[in-house]
């Protein structure tokens, strides 16, 4: 593993800040040979600080929802300087970084368009704070059910403002592209199966695309200590399967596999939803809701955390996994 | 410069983001609707519309009052990012003290940068004046420094903790500005509140026990010289507001983050079994590898986030504590390892008597 940082001190970002150690980890699993592309998003902003940055890899800014053309474009301009010989043949890593607005709200066509392009290289990665956390957290698509943001608090009269259930980001991508050959979930609490998820994407060619949950302290509230234990929490809850899709091959990693395979027991959601600030108007009718969904995911779904066809659906045999 | 309009005072808020953001926010308003209900005109307003405060980063609250002013003076004066000068500085946690790095500033503020000569620094702390002077960078103008008796106040991050530190800060405030507000007012304003006798109470007792007053002259203080920050004109920006880029390893150096934490790790070189947990989780790289395999923090840029504590798995080896205990600061912090290869024995001495004040101790729970 290198010790060599690409991404290193000196930004922005809050106390115990998830999104900035999946930035670390993946800079140093791309190593020197990459160019990233930031979308607007909290870590658009933490990184770059006023005339300075803390990437020592080149970096582009995006405006919010254009992370799959800027990946795209840049992608095929090296291919086609390359073919041309203007520039020297060799293995340049093309990153997209967006937060889970630009990728999943505002950017999903063009990111979803990206993963079409399948002559290009690149891996657009998706940090998933389940919130607008730049701008004092406003809700998204990706913020899950019951959670407290500005555009959805808590009231007398409702108490629960976001009811919708989160959208499968990473399910989306994999099902929804046929041929892309790498999709993964991580989470920086595990920043080995992150770097080495990172490897896999960027060594596979094609586009590729990794989702990673980051707990936030400020949006999720809790002390910023205890990130890395929230963000375990949400793989031993069942909340958060950790997967990959290689080449079409479905694998639960870390965790998730112990789980499934009945090594370890799930653990009750409640654990991992008391620990935040921002469930703390939920009752307990409102978590057992939340238990039932997450039950659902892993007892009936046809792949836990990606095919939520069930499997009482008749369902050919010859198409699972 | 703006023109001074006599009658106007300006108070600033200078509190931990996330953290302490309700306890600004209310205070401001506080002031504003206290002053207000008063008869004069009165507005607060924070730096950033937006919040892209960070957590544990010193922000700011402003509150404006105009006495005998119109609406419109007010306006006129409210309506720029920050003002040139405060008239008193409200400092909601003590160890903003040691320098303040907010985002689009190179290098670390005196945190009385703004305040007119003979100005007051409200600071919310257990300690005495003589003991946050230690802290506080010398200046040319004389000013006020008081103590508000309390404990550093750590919100809830969706809810605001009540603790009293509103009216605390208001009682104070009548203390040592009654032509902006007096007590009167600052009760007035606290029965219009819920539990109005709980409030109004607090603020007395703040107004009543309010003795740490200490004038400080000219010089006295940290050396600490603030140089403005160079900022580039349109002419000094490369093309396509390109940033100059950093070498691999290399950590940014005009933006260090290291004043947004409130505790510091202290780590036991002689328990630490170099299992490289600490700097694998570190979400700011802070940990410099030695060469014989130990993790040394920079503790310039380490923002206390306490992580590196939580993932330690021997008792005992990474502390965190709280950053008053230590004189050093400004962007300038001891080197740990440094002075633990220099002499052990008067490290683990000195790591001995930290340890009682420990906020966090590492012991992993899992």
């Amino acid at each position: 593993m290198a010790q060599t940082e690409y991404f290193d001190a000196g930004h922005r970002t809050c106390q115990g800040c998830e999104s900035a150690m999946v930035l670390r980890w993946v800079a140093k699993a791309a190593g020197p040979n990459t160019i990233v592309i930031g979308a607007t998003g909290c870590m658009y902003v933490a990184n770059t600080t006023y005339y300075t940055t803390a990437w020592a890899l080149p970096w582009i800014h995006t405006q919010l929802s254009g992370t799959g053309s800027a990946v795209v474009g840049t992608a095929a301009a090296l291919k086609a300087l390359m073919e041309k010989g203007k520039l020297p043949s060799e293995k340049i890593n093309v990153i997209g970084i967006c937060g889970d607005l630009g990728c999943a709200d505002a950017g999903l066509s063009e990111v979803s368009n990206a993963l079409t392009h399948t002559k290009y290289n690149f891996l657009i990665l998706m940090y998933d704070n389940e919130s607008s956390a730049n701008t004092d957290i406003q809700e998204t698509t990706m913020t899950p059910f019951g959670a407290l943001t500005t555009f959805s608090p808590s009231g007398k009269q409702i108490r629960i403002m976001k009811y919708r259930w989160k959208k499968n980001m990473a399910a989306m991508m994999a099902v929804g592209h046929p041929e892309i050959k790498y999709v993964a979930t991580a989470m920086a609490a595990d920043p080995i199966d992150l770097y080495n998820k990172v490897r896999k994407a960027l060594e596979i060619g094609g586009p590729t695309f990794i989702h990673t949950l980051d707990p936030c302290p400020k949006g999720w509230g809790y002390d910023p200590k205890y990130s890395h234990e929230i963000g375990k929490l949400a793989v031993e809850t069942g909340l958060w399967p950790l997967f990959e899709i290689e080449n079409g091959k479905f694998r639960l990693t870390g965790t998730s596999a112990r789980i499934a395979s009945g090594e370890i027991k799930r653990k009750p959601v409640k654990e991992y939803i008391s620990r935040q600030t921002r469930f703390k108007h939920l009752t307990d009718e409102d978590i057992e809701y939340i238990q039932r969904k997450v039950d659902e995911m892993w007892e009936k779904w046809l792949i836990p955390g990606l095919l939520p066809l069930t499997k009482e659906l008749p369902y050919p045999e010859t198409a699972k996994t | 410069m703006s023109v001074q309009v006599p009658g106007i005072y300006t108070i600033e808020i200078i509190y931990r983001g996330i953290h302490q953001r309700h306890l600004a926010r209310n205070l401001a308003r506080g002031i504003a609707y206290a002053a207000r209900m008063a008869g004069n005109v009165a507005l607060s307003y924070q730096r950033y519309g937006d919040d892209p405060e960070r957590d544990g980063s010193p922000a700011k609250y402003f509150v404006v009052i105009a006495k005998g002013a119109s609406e419109e003076v007010l306006d006129a004066e409210a309506a720029r990012v920050e003002p040139d000068y405060v008239d008193a500085s409200i400092v909601l946690d003590d160890s903003i003290l040691k320098g303040v790095e907010s985002w689009a500033w190179q290098g670390i503020q005196p945190v009385h940068l703004k305040l007119r000569p003979s100005g007051l620094l409200i600071v919310i702390s257990k300690r005495n004046p003589d003991e946050l002077i230690k802290f506080i960078p010398s200046r040319d103008s004389p000013y006020t420094l008081v103590v508000a008796y309390g404990e550093r106040s750590i919100g809830d991050f969706w809810t605001f903790q009540d603790d009293g530190t509103v009216e605390r800060v208001l009682g104070a405030i009548a203390r040592v500005l009654p032509n902006v507000l007096s007590l009167d007012d600052v009760k007035k304003y606290l029965g219009s509140l819920d539990k109005p006798s709980e409030r109004i109470n607090r603020a007395l007792e703040a107004y009543q026990s309010l003795v740490k007053l200490r004038e400080v002259k000219p010089g006295e203080g940290l050396p600490y010289k603030y140089e403005p920050p160079h900022l580039p004109g349109w002419k000094d920006m490369m093309i396509g507001a390109a940033i100059p880029g950093l070498k691999p390893n290399q950590r940014n150096p005009y933006f260090t983050g290291g004043t947004a934490k409130h505790y510091r790790p202290v780590i036991n070189f002689d328990k630490c079994i170099k299992c490289s947990l600490c700097w694998e989780y570190c979400p700011d790289s802070v940990f410099d590898v030695t060469p014989d395999g130990y993790f040394n923090p920079a503790l310039a840029y380490c923002k206390g986030c306490g992580i590196c504590a939580e993932v330690c798995p021997v008792p005992d080896t990474i502390i965190m504590v709280d950053e008053m205990e230590f004189e050093d600061g400004y962007g300038k912090f001891i080197d740990e390892y440094k002075a633990w290869k220099e002499s052990k024995e008067a490290y683990r001495k000195w790591f001995e008597s930290l340890l009682p004040k420990a906020q966090i101790i590492s012991v992993r729970k899992r």
